[in-house]
């Protein structure tokens, strides 16, 4: 139980950066803190003890694979998140770069100024 | 290298301690690079949790990630001071109210860790012998899954898009 909390402890980091930072860099540090925080409690949920990686090689037979394996669901379904949050954070920070060339500045409360 | 409980704890540790580190470090540069040490562990933990194929892609899009948060960083590297303590009190609050819930009620939540009960998977776990492909992650991502990964292409395409969109350096021609 207690890695579940440790999981959590992270997300709520994350979600501390995100909500209560003023600056454009830390809520993008902080989003991708809960992108980690969420994949590894998906991997723990699938992991079992003494589990093998869900590869099957010609010297393990079919039956102790199945029954040792860990979970491969959640594996996939990582596998697709951390790709898609790499192409979160490229996006965030080509907004940042485009909001810094305007207002010469990262911290949001400047940025809250209208211009132009 | 087996796995047991408290290598598992240590590790995660040290990744909540980047974490922290990153959220409160005053200098851009310490704070995006001790985010790149938090996603260095979480693949370590993944290669030692089972999970090899998650363990290589975590390395390569973390790699990707600094250099495009540095590259951002390298125009500003002041110091950043602002946070607001309200906020902060208000995710303390929530905080000791998930662990109040997990306390009592996490067994109902969640399964002991180490102890899943695997429906689908052992369906997509005998794929091996079913497609004839030995990594059932690839069988998963490819073949029982293949829908989630066209959305899953959709979605890169339509970020790499925006990203070009915003960084194009010519504007319209006719102006």
């Amino acid at each position: 139980m207690i890695v579940y909390i440790l999981v959590a402890l992270m997300f709520f980091t994350g979600l501390y950066g995100i909500i209560a930072k003023k600056n454009i860099i830390k809520i993008i540090v902080g989003i991708n803190i809960v992108g980690y925080a969420s994949n590894l409690l998906f991997i723990l949920l699938g992991y079992k003890w003494e589990g093998i990686a869900p590869i099957l090689t010609e010297d393990i037979p079919i039956n102790y694979f199945v029954e040792k394996a860990v979970d491969p669901l959640p594996q996939a379904l990582v596998l697709t998140s951390i790709v898609i949050d790499l192409a979160f954070v490229a996006f965030l920070a080509a907004l940042a770069i485009r909001l810094f060339e305007r207002y010469g500045t990262f911290d949001m409360d400047k940025i809250r100024r209208l211009k132009g | 290298m087996t796995l047991n409980l408290p290598l598992l704890v240590v590790l995660m540790l040290l990744m909540t301690g980047g974490c922290v580190i990153s959220i409160t470090a005053r200098s851009l540069t310490s704070s995006v690079v001790s985010m790149g040490t938090a996603g260095l562990i979480l693949s370590i933990l993944f290669l030692l949790l089972g999970a090899p194929d998650i363990a290589i892609v975590q390395v390569f899009v973390e790699i990707v990630a600094l250099i495009v948060l540095l590259s951002t960083i390298r125009r500003e590297t002041r110091a950043d001071m602002s946070s607001s303590g309200l906020y902060g009190v208000l995710t303390l609050l929530i905080f000791a109210l998930f662990l109040f819930v997990f306390m009592f009620h996490g067994n109902e939540i969640v399964r002991p860790f180490g102890q899943p009960v695997i429906t689908m998977g052992a369906k997509y776990l005998a794929s091996p012998a079913l497609l004839n492909a030995p990594n059932a992650v690839t069988a998963t991502v490819l073949d029982f899954r293949g829908y989630d990964t066209l959305g899953e292409a959709t979605i890169i395409f339509t970020a790499i898009a925006g990203v070009i969109v915003l960084l194009r350096i010519k504007g319209r021609k006719d102006e």
